[in-house]
C-alpha cells in the first residue's frame, strides 16, 4: 500500500467517525414518535445530520480510492478502527460513560487493526 | 420477527455488501498518475463510480430508516455483519489469501466489534452505514 492509499484510508476513518459524532448529535435533537415525512424533514434540516452526511460524501470518494488499491480483506477490516475513533469522541467530547467492556472492545479492535495492517508485510 | 421486520435488515446487507464489491472494482479502474483533473473525468463517466454512489447513498437511506425504528442496541451487531460478507467477498469474488497473521488480526477485529456491540450502553454507539 502507497503513502497516498494510507494518508486516504485515514481520512476515511477521520470523516466516518466525524459523521458518526455529527449523527448522534444531530438524532439526540430529533423528537421521537415523528411520522415518517416529519421524520425526513426534521433530519434533512439539522445542520448536524448535514454536516456529517457532506463528510460522507467526502469519505466514500477516499473509500472507493483506498479499495482500488489496496486488498478488500485488509482495509475492509480495518474500518472498524472508525468505532475506535465513537469511542474516544463519545467518551472526550459528548460525555458518555465507557465501561471496562467498551475500553477493551476499542484495545482488541486496535490491536486486531494493527496485525491486519502488519500483514501486508 | 416477522418478515416485514427482517426485510430492511436482509436490503440493508445485501445493499453494503454490493457497495463494497461495486466500490472495489470502480476504484481499481481509477489512477491518479496523470493528475486529479483527468481521474475525476474519468471517474464521472464510468458506470461503476456512478453505480457505486448510487447504491452508497441507498444504503445511507436504508440506514437511516432502521435506525428510525429499531433500538441501536440491536442495529450495531447487524452493521457489523458487513464486515463478514465484505470478508467472504474478498476470498471468493477477488481471491484474496488470508495469511494466518491477517486471519488472526481479524478475527481480533471481530471479537472486538462484538465486544462492542455487546455493551449494555451500545445505545449511544451509533455506528455508521457500511465500512467506509
Amino acid at each position: 500500500m502507497s503513502l497516498l492509499v494510507w494518508i486516504l484510508f485515514l481520512l476515511t476513518v477521520t470523516l466516518n467517525v466525524w459523521g458518526q459524532t455529527a449523527f448522534k448529535l444531530g438524532l439526540n435533537r430529533t423528537a421521537e414518535g415523528l411520522s415518517t415525512s416529519a421524520f425526513w424533514l426534521s433530519v434533512a434540516s439539522n445542520p448536524w445530520v448535514i454536516g456529517g452526511f457532506l463528510g460522507y460524501c467526502v469519505e466514500a470518494c477516499c473509500w472507493m480510492f483506498v479499495m482500488g488499491h489496496a486488498p478488500m480483506s485488509v482495509v475492509g477490516p480495518m474500518a472498524a478502527t472508525s468505532y475506535v475513533g465513537a469511542v474516544l469522541t463519545g467518551a472526550f467530547l459528548l460525555g458518555e460513560r465507557a465501561g471496562p467492556r467498551r475500553w477493551i472492545g476499542a484495545a482488541l479492535v486496535t490491536f486486531g487493526a494493527a496485525l491486519v495492517g502488519t500483514s501486508l508485510g | 420477527m416477522t418478515i416485514k421486520a427482517i426485510l430492511p435488515w436482509l436490503l440493508y446487507l445485501v445493499v453494503e455488501t454490493a457497495v463494497q464489491v461495486v466500490f472495489k472494482i470502480a476504484g481499481t479502474g481509477l489512477d491518479v498518475v496523470d493528475g486529479l483533473g483527468p481521474m475525476v473525468a474519468q471517474a464521472a463517466t464510468s458506470p461503476w463510480v456512478l453505480g457505486g454512489f448510487f447504491l452508497y447513498f441507498l444504503g445511507f437511506l436504508l440506514w437511516m430508516t432502521i435506525l428510525k425504528d429499531a433500538d441501536l442496541g440491536r442495529a450495531f451487531p447487524m452493521t457489523a455483519m458487513v464486515y463478514l460478507t465484505t470478508l467472504a467477498a474478498a476470498v471468493f469474488l477477488f481471491h484474496e489469501i488470508l495469511t494466518p497473521l491477517r486471519f488472526v488480526g481479524i478475527l481480533t477485529i471481530i471479537v472486538g466489534v462484538g465486544i462492542l456491540a455487546s455493551d449494555e450502553n451500545s445505545d449511544d454507539l451509533v455506528p455508521s452505514p457500511g465500512l467506509g
